[in-house]
């Protein structure tokens, strides 16, 4: 029974590879067409519409909305119709890395398996537009794709992304509202520990206590004497090195690269 | 009433003279000059005073004048006492007061100028007027701790892959002792508020004359001396055993002070004086609460539980929430998941803050932690009262519980956050919805525990066990 259950999961493992494989496969197909390529730069716009989003005059158009960006690093734009990791973000790390390795870059995933969308950034552009930018900027667009305005989401989301490189300001109501809550309740904790710290009266220590009581203390032929000596074995360890078991630790998710980025359900 | 013995006028004790003080002529005395002591024993115990009682609450005060304000430092009500001739129980010592009303309301006004929340009542110059003198009855200790000492020690070396342990034999003869150490002898003066009142210099303490008493009132004693001496005893023992940390040759060893072979002496309580300590005691009262402040009549140490005015603290925490929200938008972007998350934390911390007041006000309300009124009333239970000694009127006991629907709040907080984590819904707007209704719930959590420390820091009125206590009260 066990085995068979072991057997099973294995055979699971086997197909999310094989198709993990060949999306990007397929996405590396896509590389080698890109959609624009800068010629200054040599940064590229690549549109990869697996779930079928768009229609060609969309695509057209946010291909010309997306080439602004390609002063900054690549860019590109995926919508998948299943995702065969265990999240939206797991994804996106390894297409990014397939796609444009450690490259200066943005990629924003309509992900129609999880239902998110998600916005990664590396490079330049991650200096400018970082995880929490891209939170906000997804929490500003998700609407859109509840709407299933997908051209909307996608148009405003690279539109938001170019004004933040061009070192301009998006609105950012998320982040506002979220603070405004969180300051509310800090200050009223805040004010809380201030007022009691002000409010309550102190006891004084037993020294203050004692203070002007007349008094006389004297220790008279203090002796110290050694009666026995003991000893426990306790070894030193050693800070560094460790065991051979466990070397051969870290450097997992290799492929996930740096940067980074954020997210929204939708 | 003490007559000036040039013009006949009123004398009274001048803390800034330390000389009893014509009104009139101003001419100065010494104290000592008025004691007037029979050769009769019994009677050389006694002195002759007026004693008020506060037709609201019971409560008795008495003082050498026959004249009282017309309010009762007890309950705060302004009423007139009702005035007896009796004979009171001679102290032994007294401290006289050395800071001057003037001196009690300069420090009171410091107090409430930084006291931002504190009720605005609590500013008004007929509140800061209506400072009483009243000398306190404490218990004066002398304790004896002496003899020889024997504890054990341990120092600790490490050696290669071994901890090496040196066991010693500390011995020594102790001889100390202290005179003085003070608990207040009245059931009526809270051990908490005594406790924080002190230091007090005993040193300066003088023989007992009725004298000091022309100005000032004075509580009457109604606590045994036994009640507070095992307290006095430990006290010492803890004084002492810091100063033989600090004696070089143990200085090195960390001590263990319990255990076979080791040997304390006993700290022994020799004589047990009643002292009368100085204090400036205002009384505001507010509903069915009253307000204490009391003030250090000699070193002019401020004590007083302020309440807090739930509006300013709101005013207060909505001003501060600016700089927070500017800072926080600096250094944070939370999504509206994450807020959830913060908000369920806070929820979480608001609940033991909540938790923690609320055991307070239990452990404080059940006045188990004030022995003098514990011993009185479980005296008073059994009929064990001394009638020569204690005449004085009880108090009541009476307990006070925080308010369950405090914790309801933080509760609340947390089960809407924790709801919208499970649930995780889309839009923005039910994660911004729960914040309002959690953050509405903490707020009801935070007043409450204000609510519940301003049950700390008033009281209710008290209700001694005579006649003339205002049962409704």
């Amino acid at each position: 029974m066990l085995k068979r259950q072991k057997e099973k999961r294995l055979f699971y493992q086997v197909v999310r590879i094989v198709f993990a494989f060949f999306i990007f496969w397929e996405s590396s197909f896509l590389i080698d067409a890109a959609d624009y390529q800068n010629s200054d730069t040599s940064y590229q716009v690549v549109i990869e519409d697996q779930a079928n989003l768009f229609s060609e005059k969309e695509k057209t158009q946010l291909k010309k909305e997306m080439q602004e960006i390609t002063v900054y690093g690549n860019a590109a734009l995926v919508t998948i119709i299943q995702n065969p990791y265990a999240s939206t973000e797991q994804f996106i790390r390894n297409y990014y890395m397939e796609q444009f390795q450690g490259e200066s870059g943005i990629v924003f995933l309509i992900d129609m398996d999880y239902r998110k969308i998600w916005i990664h950034c590396n490079g330049r552009i991650y200096r400018t537009i970082t995880s929490s930018y891209a939170d906000i900027i997804t929490d500003n667009v998700y609407s859109y794709a509840s709407k299933q305005e997908y051209y909307q989401c996608a148009s405003k989301a690279f539109s938001q992304a170019v004004t933040l490189l061009r070192g301009e300001k998006i609105a950012q109501p998320m982040k506002y509202i979220s603070n405004t809550f969180l300051a509310l309740v800090l200050a009223f904790l805040i004010n809380y520990f201030i007022v009691m710290m002000y409010s309550k009266s102190k006891k004084p220590s037993r020294t203050e206590g004692l203070m002007g009581i007349p008094m006389q203390y004297k220790m008279n032929y203090p002796r110290s004497q050694l009666v026995r000596e003991t000893k426990r074995y306790s070894p030193i360890r050693s800070s560094g090195g460790g065991s051979g078991r466990s070397s051969g630790g870290g450097g997992g998710g290799g492929s996930s690269g740096g940067g980074g980025g954020g997210g929204h359900s939708f | 009433m003490i007559q000036c013995p040039n013009c006949g006028g009123n004398l009274k004790f001048s803390p800034s003279a330390q000389r009893m003080s014509c009104e009139h002529c101003s001419s100065q005395f010494d104290p000592y000059q008025f004691d007037t002591k029979t050769k009769d024993a019994e009677e050389r115990e006694l002195y002759d005073v007026t004693v008020f009682t506060c037709p609201q609450c019971g409560g008795e005060i008495l003082s050498t004048d026959q004249t009282a304000a017309g309010f009762c430092s007890y309950c705060g009500a302004s009423t007139i006492l009702y005035s007896r001739i009796s004979k009171e129980h001679r102290p032994r010592y007294i401290i006289p007061f050395r800071k001057t009303k003037e001196d009690c309301k300069k420090a009171y006004k410091n107090l409430m100028r930084r006291a931002i929340f504190a009720p605005s009542e609590l500013k008004d110059e007929s509140c800061i007027d209506s400072f009483r003198g009243i000398y306190m009855p404490y218990w004066s200790y002398e304790v004896v701790q002496e003899g020889s000492l024997h504890l054990l020690g341990e120092t600790e070396s490490r050696r290669g892959d071994y901890i090496i342990t040196r066991h010693f034999s500390l011995t020594g003869e102790i001889d100390s002792w202290y005179d003085g150490i003070y608990y207040d002898a009245s059931s009526t003066f809270e051990d908490r508020i005594s406790e924080h009142l002190a230091p007090f210099h005993v040193e300066e303490k003088k023989d007992f004359c009725p004298a000091f008493l022309s100005g000032f009132y004075a509580d009457i004693p109604d606590v045994s001396d036994k009640v507070y001496e095992k307290d006095a005893k430990r006290k010492v023992w803890e004084e002492n055993l810091q100063r033989i940390r600090r004696t070089p040759e143990f200085a090195s060893c960390a001590m263990k002070t319990s255990g076979a072979g080791i040997v304390i002496p006993e700290a022994k309580v020799h004589m047990a004086e009643e002292t009368m300590f100085p204090v400036w005691f205002m009384s505001y009262r507010k509903n069915d609460r009253v307000i204490y402040t009391t003030i250090n009549g000699q070193t002019g140490k401020i004590v007083a539980d302020l309440p807090i005015a739930s509006g300013k603290y709101i005013a207060a925490s909505l001003l501060l929430a600016i700089p927070i929200f500017f800072i926080l938008n600096w250094i944070l972007v939370l999504t509206p998941s994450a807020l959830t998350i913060g908000i369920a934390v806070l929820g979480l911390l608001t609940l033991l803050i909540y938790s923690k007041e609320a055991n307070q006000i239990a452990k404080r309300g059940s006045l188990k932690e004030d022995k003098g009124l514990n011993w009185a009333n479980n005296q008073k239970e059994n009929n064990q009262i001394d009638p020569k000694r204690n005449k004085k009127p009880v108090l009541r006991a009476a307990s006070e519980k925080p308010k369950i629907s405090g914790y309801f709040g933080a509760l609340a907080a947390i089960a809407v956050s924790v709801l919208l984590l499970i649930v995780h819904p889309v839009s923005d707007l039910y994660y911004y919805g729960g914040a309002i209704l959690s953050l509405l719930a903490i707020c009801f959590t935070i007043i409450s525990i204000i609510q519940s420390y301003n049950v700390l820091s008033t009281h209710r009125l008290p209700q001694f066990d005579k006649q003339g206590g205002d049962d409704r009260a």
